[in-house]
């Protein structure tokens, strides 16, 4: 499990490469839903994003809601890291994924 | 707690844990009781009916005295460790306390830990399970821990919205009138 965990984080690590956000905090419930607690930090902000039960909260909005917009393959890991790449390079705010496939 | 089965309509049920140990005390001591039974009676040299008699005493009495025992070792193993009964599904049995908490992540954990409450958690098998199956799920942990005199309370660090699984846990409990304390 703790492979799973490093490999988690070695992703965001990789996705935060280059955009001036680090990340500051990582931790992986996997014995409570694969949950994580995940805060980065950069430009002067700090992004507090918590997974709960495959929603995922950024600074406690909720940015994706399994229950109305399930993925095609729903990988909770692979839903937050595009949500970051979103949110730091794109859309400066996460998008609704309803339609995502993970070709995108 | 009356030591009580519930069970409902999808075939999932709920068990005390009275229940369990009642059971498991009977079964095993039945079986103790009437092997010993068979033995000593064999060893008098006692033939047929009269063997099968004391046999059928020897079980008997050891399911009597197992299940005594099953049921003051559950209560024990309940008052040491606060869980009265688990919630039974085909993915998941999950131990019910007598304090069940919601809420938000990491916050309602945190507190169940801190209070030796329960709450509702599947592991990873959530991940697998579809929106139907997820919300059957949810809800029949809910109805269980009701059913077996859970009290519950919601801890939330943050506005809970629609289409989440807090929001629908708390629809459940107000439809239900189960009563819940929020903090």
């Amino acid at each position: 499990m703790k492979s799973n965990e490093n490999s988690i984080k070695a992703r965001i690590q990789k996705l935060l490469l280059y955009t001036g956000y680090e990340l500051i905090h990582f931790n992986y419930d996997s014995k409570t839903f694969g949950n994580m607690i995940i805060k980065i930090a950069g430009n002067d902000k700090i992004i507090n994003i918590v997974t709960d039960r495959g929603e995922v909260y950024f600074n406690d909005e909720a940015v994706y809601y399994p229950l109305i917009s399930p993925l095609e393959i729903e990988t909770i890991e692979i839903v937050v890291a595009v949500l970051i790449r979103d949110y730091l390079m794109i859309l400066q705010k996460p998008r609704n994924l309803g339609n995502y496939k993970l070709t995108d | 707690m009356t030591p009580v089965m519930f069970t409902d309509s999808t075939g999932y049920f709920a068990v005390s844990i009275l229940v369990i140990g009642l059971v498991a005390g009977a079964i095993i001591g039945g079986t103790v009781g009437g092997v010993a039974a068979y033995n000593i009676a064999k060893d008098n040299n006692a033939e047929g009916w009269e063997l099968a008699g004391w046999t059928l005493a020897g079980v008997a009495g050891g399911a009597a005295i197992g299940a005594a025992l099953g049921y003051a070792g559950a209560s024990l193993y309940s008052s040491a460790t606060g869980i009265v009964g688990l919630s039974i599904t085909k993915y998941s049995i999950v131990p019910i306390k007598g304090v069940t908490l919601l809420g938000s992540y990491p916050l309602y954990k945190d507190s169940a830990i801190l209070t030796n409450s329960g709450f509702y958690d599947i592991g990873k098998t959530w991940n697998n399970l579809t929106t139907a199956q997820r919300t059957l799920n949810n809800s029949t942990y809910l109805a269980d821990a009701n059913k077996l005199g859970s009290q519950f309370a919601i801890f939330t660090g943050r506005v809970t919205t629609t289409a989440t699984s807090l929001w629908e846990e708390i629809h459940y409990l107000i439809e239900n009138g189960i009563p819940f304390e929020m903090f």
